[in-house]
């Protein structure tokens, strides 16, 4: 836990480093050079950044004096803590920003996640115990052919499609279960490359001697596959799995981009190109967070399912 | 593990199916029984307020819910301004110096909370008064509003409008608190050394009063208390109490108002002024014809005071009462869809950023009428077949935002939307080597308009660089190689015209200056003209080994067709054997490097911002340098001498003789490369009709209409 507090200090304090002490002075980008150096004052210090970075001189190292905290690293960190952040380009802040357009995220990224995971645990499973067979030979050339496709170019055929079968489901939201189209996208350009992930790793898993004996004692193939394989699997899987997390908040760029869902997923990129550093900052560090804990979270699903792991 | 297995599938199930619960579609008919005209945007829409308008996408969305007095006729080229909210024409005294405007009478704003409910609960209304728009100058001039454009067209020109800015400064708590110290040991033992804690808050008084920038006195006097301040004894030495004693008498004109504290639209302004409820005066500093220009801009929109006090004072307690925003909080701008407030044609219903923008009809909008006058042409093209009519004509105007170019087109292409531009791709397909629709489109019940806006691209030399801005024949030689002709149509698809001098050519001074002697191709000339080049960089200091240095030039934008305009351009110069590196930038990075004068060549171009040569002109006038508007940062004392001539005349044949004379030494002296004046295609569906683009305004969309009928007949949505 303490390590998983330090790691988030540092990304805090690297990112402080990064976007307000080494990219300077961005004021020129959203004050209208036209309004003088005053409307230049007037926005950094609304922004806290006519504040002295680190150290604030005037408080004399008194650390129990309000002067003392009045440094731009206090306001980031301020910020950064409770989502306070205010754009420089918009004056929203993240958290209305985040309320706003997470939802449209998340309907996205979690059933296309969630989908995407059960058929491939499903397909893999059937194509690693049938190794060997047309089944398995069938299935391994369809993820090898699923994973040399390009991504984008899922997402022009299925719009295209779309658009000729039922424009309306093509774009936007016009019918909640539009969002189908490119969760669909995403799990079929995404399942080639995790069921030659899963198959391998059930592989493992199925030649042991306890699946030979099961298959000896006439147990059903789910129970074998279930009961048995899939749960000596899990850590792996557990492990890819929890660690997408943290991105499903942050959207899907193109896919959102492509078929008018209004979420997150520009969102990171187009600050970073405006250099607007409190966002970018604050996304920085909310990722981090949510990192860090998905890796707290890994570490004790694997004393749930391997009870040999327990904390020392 | 068989309870894990189906709560595991569940769980599956229930994610996957969320989506349909957490979000809530439109549906077939969003709007039942209403004209509705589907539209796409590309790029976001920045601001609802008409003082922080400054691009184009915003404007747009504007021009349908805010009027201003003025704008240009829908119909009539070149463009021509009329009233919109006055009654006529302004009346402008003989110095040129007061314009004097009737408003009309009973002009409603949209229904809004901020003027209570009426009894039958609907929300109320109330007519526009002079004072509005004296509030949207205020609002204009506000220290704390981020103002973009309005800003650089009012400051220097309208009465008292800079000093009435610097009013409306706060000073930040910590100055205030700092100050309350340093008076209170004043007040208390002045006559000793001040202790350690008063001594640091003098420091820093002394530090932060820089940022106020008073005049030169107070500023020595500040200069004097920091100097004292390393070696303090009492206050009271005559010397440092002369210096508290100024800076005691300024410090009442240094009382400023904080971001929340709207009590400063309570001042007055002395240059604009309302004569009495419906007549509006604005006095300016020196003559500034091009005003009736900017006043046709929008930025004056009136806005209601009662809109300020509710929606940016005060916020919902929860209980139905309103309660004053935290300062932490306050807001100066309106930026949601229920605070915009303006007397157009639509309400803004919905502003949902990088998503949709919805209007609806305004049921209070008075009785305007469509056009009964045009240009020729305009008759036979079906564009006056609605005059006289009652406008709008369409219920809601709904925009997507659609960031793919390709998902723009195929939603046009499918009829989901009534209008449409042309990806690059696909042009060719499309257009016809004579800039007309393919037969293909029009069975499609395409229509194509074709249009200029006043724009002109360019590559600007920095006249201070010792290399390009030392050698006249090498920026001539370098016009002269440059093949603009290709540039346009193997990089732009053809859309645009090669610019032959630095006005567009709808801009008076631009025939008559004629094109410019180096916006040719010719090589041979080019050849003889980089001879001479070198003899000038030679007799400079700047050649580097017997040759041009290489060149660096700037793009602001970093996308693959920023990478071929690159190309081609670094092929151009090759032609001369110049060597040249292409920086690709972001558009702020860009902007800063000009700002900076860090850029040798650019790629830019301005947009106009009204239809006169003056507001291209301004872009080489030397002192305009600072203001950094002059990016070229061209320096030619008789062209100021010309520029301050002419910025004040009437619109009068002597005054055009001018332009045409400052565009020709423009011409000679080659601070830019001229590249192109763009050419826009827009596509629409035959169901809408009176579609005509305006190069100049905005907010002409109450004049389209729809055939609903011809419109589903044809499979549109």
């Amino acid at each position: 836990l303490a390590q998983a507090v330090l790691t988030v200090l540092g990304v805090m304090l690297l990112s402080f480093i990064l976007f307000n002490l080494i990219a300077g002075d961005v004021s020129a980008r959203f004050v209208n050079p036209k309004l003088g150096p005053k409307a230049r004052d007037a926005w950094l210090e609304k922004h806290h950044l006519n504040l002295p970075s680190v150290y604030n001189p005037d408080s004399h190292g008194q650390f129990w004096k309000k002067e003392f905290w009045d440094t731009q690293f206090y306001w980031h960190m301020r910020n950064c803590v409770t989502f306070q952040s205010t754009s420089f380009s918009t004056d929203q802040r993240l958290q209305d920003i985040v309320a706003e357009k997470a939802r449209y995220s998340l309907s996205l990224t979690v059933p296309a996640m969630i989908l995407g995971w059960a058929c491939a645990l499903i397909i893999s499973s059937l194509v690693a115990y049938y190794r060997g067979t047309w089944i398995d030979r069938m299935g391994v050339f369809l993820s090898v052919l699923g994973m040399c496709v390009p991504y984008l170019a899922y997402m022009i055929l299925g719009q295209w499609v779309m658009f000729h079968v039922y424009p309306p489901a093509a774009w936007g939201l016009r019918y909640s279960a539009n969002i189908y189209v490119p969760v669909g996208i995403a799990v079929i350009a995404g399942i080639g490359g995790s069921v030659r992930f899963y198959r391998t790793i059930l592989l493992d898993e199925i030649n042991r001697d306890y699946v030979r004996t099961a298959r000896a004692k006439g147990v059903s193939l789910p129970n074998i596959l279930f009961k048995h394989v899939l749960r000596n699997c899990m850590l792996p899987i557990l492990t890819q799995l929890i660690l997408a997390i943290p991105y499903l908040i942050m959207g899907a760029l193109l896919l959102e981009q492509f078929f008018g869902i209004p979420g997150l997923g520009d969102l990171m990129l187009a600050s970073i190109s405006d250099r607007d550093v409190p966002i970018v900052t604050s996304l920085t560090f909310l990722t981090a967070v949510i990192d860090v804990l998905a890796l707290l979270l890994t570490d004790v699903l694997y004393a749930v399912f391997d009870p040999r792991i327990r904390l020392r | 593990m068989k309870w894990f297995y189906i709560v595991a599938a569940l769980c599956v199930v229930a994610l996957a199916l969320a989506p349909l619960w957490l979000l809530k579609g439109e549906g077939s008919d969003p709007y039942p029984g209403k004209i509705v005209r589907w539209d796409s945007y590309e790029s976001e829409v920045k601001s609802v307020d008409p003082a922080t308008c400054g691009d184009t996408t915003s404007a747009a969305v504007q021009g349908n819910i805010y009027e201003s007095l003025y704008c240009y006729h829908y119909l009539k080229r070149p463009v021509e301004v009329i009233p919109k909210l006055a009654v006529d024409m302004p009346t402008v005294s003989e110095d040129g110096l007061t314009y004097t405007m009737r408003i009309k009478p009973g002009i409603k704003y949209h229904r809004n909370p901020c003027f209570g409910r009426e009894a039958d609960g609907r929300y109320r209304t109330r007519t526009v008064r002079a004072d509005d728009f004296v509030l949207a100058y205020k609002r204009c001039a506000d220290y704390h509003i981020n103002t973009g454009l309005a800003w650089a067209f009012l400051s220097e020109r309208v009465v008292g409008i800079d000093e009435f800015r610097e009013r409306t400064q706060g000073i930040p708590a910590k100055e205030v608190e700092r100050i309350a110290r340093i008076d209170a040991w004043r007040n208390s033992r002045s006559a000793t050394a001040p202790p350690a804690e008063v001594l640091a808050d003098l420091i820093g008084i002394v530090k932060w009063s820089a940022s106020l920038h008073p005049p030169a006195e107070i500023s020595k006097a500040f200069e004097k208390i920091g100097a004292w301040c390393k070696a303090p004894q009492g206050g009271s030495s005559p010397e440092i109490a002369d210096a508290f004693a100024k800076i005691d008498a300024w410090r009442p004109s240094m009382r400023g108002y904080k971001k929340g504290d709207f009590s400063r639209y309570d001042m007055p302004l002395e240059g604009v002024k309302s004569l009495d409820e419906l007549t509006l005066q604005i006095r300016l500093t020196a003559r500034f014809p091009q005003l009736i220009y900017v006043l046709a801009i929008g930025f004056d929109a009136p806005i209601p005071r009662e809109a300020v006090d509710y929606w940016l004072a005060t916020k919902d307690d929860g209980q139905g009462g309103r309660v004053p925003v935290p300062p932490e909080d306050v807001r100066t701008e309106f930026t949601e869809a229920p605070e915009v407030v303006g007397t157009g044609p639509y309400i803004l219903q919905t502003r949902e950023r990088k998503s949709k923008i919805v209007m609806v009809r305004n049921p209070d909008f008075r009785l305007d009428l469509y056009p009964s006058e045009g240009e020729p042409g305009d008759a036979n093209a079906g564009l006056l077949d609605d005059a006289n009519k009652p406008v709008p004509f369409i219920d809601v105007i709904h925009w997507d935002y659609v960031a793919q170019e390709y998902a723009a087109w195929m939603r046009f292409l499918s009829k989901q939307t009534d209008v449409g531009g042309i990806p690059r791709e696909t042009f060719q397909f499309v257009i016809s080597p004579t800039r007309d629709l393919s037969e293909e489109w029009k069975k499609k019940h395409i229509e194509l308009s074709v249009y200029t806006r006043p724009v002109i691209r360019w590559i600007i030399f920095n006249m201070e660089d010792p290399v390009v801005g030392k050698s006249k024949s090498l920026r001539q030689a370098l016009c002269l190689s440059f093949d603009v002709e290709n540039f346009i149509k193997v990089l732009h698809n053809g859309r645009g015209i090669r610019a032959v001098n630095v006005l567009p050519q709808s801009f008076k001074g631009h025939q008559e200056a004629g094109p410019s002697p180096y916006g040719r191709l010719d090589m041979e000339e080019a050849r003889k003209k980089i001879e001479e080049a070198k003899k000038e960089l030679a007799a400079a200091g700047s050649l580097v080994n017997g040759q041009i240095p290489e060149l660096k030039l700037d793009i602001g934008d970093r996308g693959a067709e920023a990478m071929r305009e690159g190309d081609f351009i670094r092929q151009q110069f090759q032609k001369l054997g110049i060597r040249l590196k292409v920086n690709y930038n972001d558009w702020p990075t860009q902007q800063e490097k000009l700002n900076n004068k860090q850029s040798q060549l650019a790629e830019i171009g301005w947009d106009s911002d009204y239809p006169d040569a003056e507001n291209f002109l301004q872009l080489y006038y030397g002192p305009n340098i600072d203001k950094q508007t002059n990016n070229s940062n061209y320096s030619n004392p008789e062209f100021d001498k010309l520029y301050e001539q002419v910025r004040v005349m009437s619109d009068t044949p002597q005054r055009t003789e001018l332009y045409a004379k400052m565009v020709r030494m423009l011409s000679e002296d080659c601070p830019v490369l001229l590249l192109s004046e763009p050419v826009s295609f827009l596509l629409y569906y035959d169901w809408v009709k009176n579609t005509k683009p305006n190069p100049a305004g905005y907010g002409y969309t109450k004049y389209h209409r729809i055939d609903e009928a011809q419109r589903k007949a044809e499979g549109g949505r």
